[in-house]
């Protein structure tokens, strides 16, 4: 029971951990740092030292279920440092993707990056609403094992859409010449639109100045 | 807003004091919790960067790159607002 808690204390802190570097790594605004998962890692700090001296009788003769407690107590505060840094790193996420798609419409995403409708942005919509609703709720889950599977299951998630914005990224150039290409054939298509109406407009100005001429109008 | 939030911050932080200065030996804080998490304002970017030089730490702390409460929050707000292509 006691090992099983260790693992989980040290799963999460890996989780977490791993997840901080990656957000350090890719936040845009000025490499700032969020403090509150580190403050939580600090309080699970303190009750995974009350737990270890549990185990090596410090103070001594500790009550019944005390490294217990303290295992739990140390659990929920990394669960909590866990869900501030999912959410930190899923808003520079969001903010990186936006950054990446937003010149374009949607044709030109379809035709170029078509995993971004099949399943980035479904994903990232995914991912952002679930980790605000956890976020809110993240005092309430008690179960360490739930804890531990919801950390894993994010963790991937996270992942997974790191990698589609590093496919992404090399997709723009062929974004821009998408664009480019599209913007020509508008152009073409209004010159030809001009083209025809002018032609139209003479036409019409021949004929009305032809049939009155010959009297019939 | 900012008043009241200090005033209870200084209530709670003289009643933790208290509890911790009634104990008579480090034993007995064993199982004291650490103080509550104050929240991050630009008061603490200040006194971080204010007293840089005494500690060592993280590069970014000391250099007062932290998202204060607010602006995380604000910042969260508007990403999540902004609209996916």
């Amino acid at each position: 029971m006691k090992s099983d808690k260790w693992s989980k204390v040290v799963q999460l802190h890996q989780y977490t951990k791993s997840l901080i570097l990656l957000a350090e790594e890719h936040e845009l605004e000025e490499w700032k740092t969020f403090l509150h998962p580190v403050l939580e890692q600090r309080d699970a700090l303190n009750h995974i030292c009350i737990a270890i001296g549990g185990e090596i009788d410090i103070p001594p003769n500790p009550k019944a279920g005390y490294i217990d407690d303290s295992l739990d107590k140390a659990l929920a505060h990394l669960y909590r440092a866990f869900f501030d840094t999912a959410d930190w790193i899923g808003i520079i996420l969001r903010e990186k993707i936006i950054e990446v798609v937003k010149p374009y419409d949607n044709e030109c995403i379809t035709a170029v990056a078509p995993e971004y409708y099949e399943r980035i942005r479904p994903d990232l919509e995914q991912l952002n609403s679930n980790l605000a609703k956890l976020r809110n709720s993240k005092d309430e889950c008690t179960d360490s094992s739930v804890m531990i599977s919801q950390a894993e299951n994010y963790t991937q998630k996270i992942e997974k859409l790191l990698k589609d914005y590093k496919l992404l990224i090399p997709k723009v150039p062929a974004l821009e010449q998408f664009k480019s290409k599209q913007r020509k054939k508008t152009a073409k298509k209004i010159f030809w639109e001009i083209v025809i109406g002018i032609i139209c407009a003479v036409v019409g100005i021949i004929g009305t100045y032809l049939l009155t001429r010959s009297g019939k109008l | 807003m900012r008043r009241t939030f200090r005033r209870s911050h200084i209530r709670r932080e003289k009643t933790e004091m208290q509890e911790i200065i009634s104990k008579e030996s480090w034993i007995d804080l064993i199982g004291v919790d650490i103080p509550s998490q104050r929240p991050v304002t630009e008061e603490t970017v200040w006194c971080t960067l204010k007293n840089a030089s005494r500690f060592r730490g993280s590069v970014r702390a000391s250099t007062g790159r932290i998202w204060t409460d607010h602006d995380y929050e604000a910042r969260r707000k508007r990403v999540l607002r902004m609209r996916l292509p």
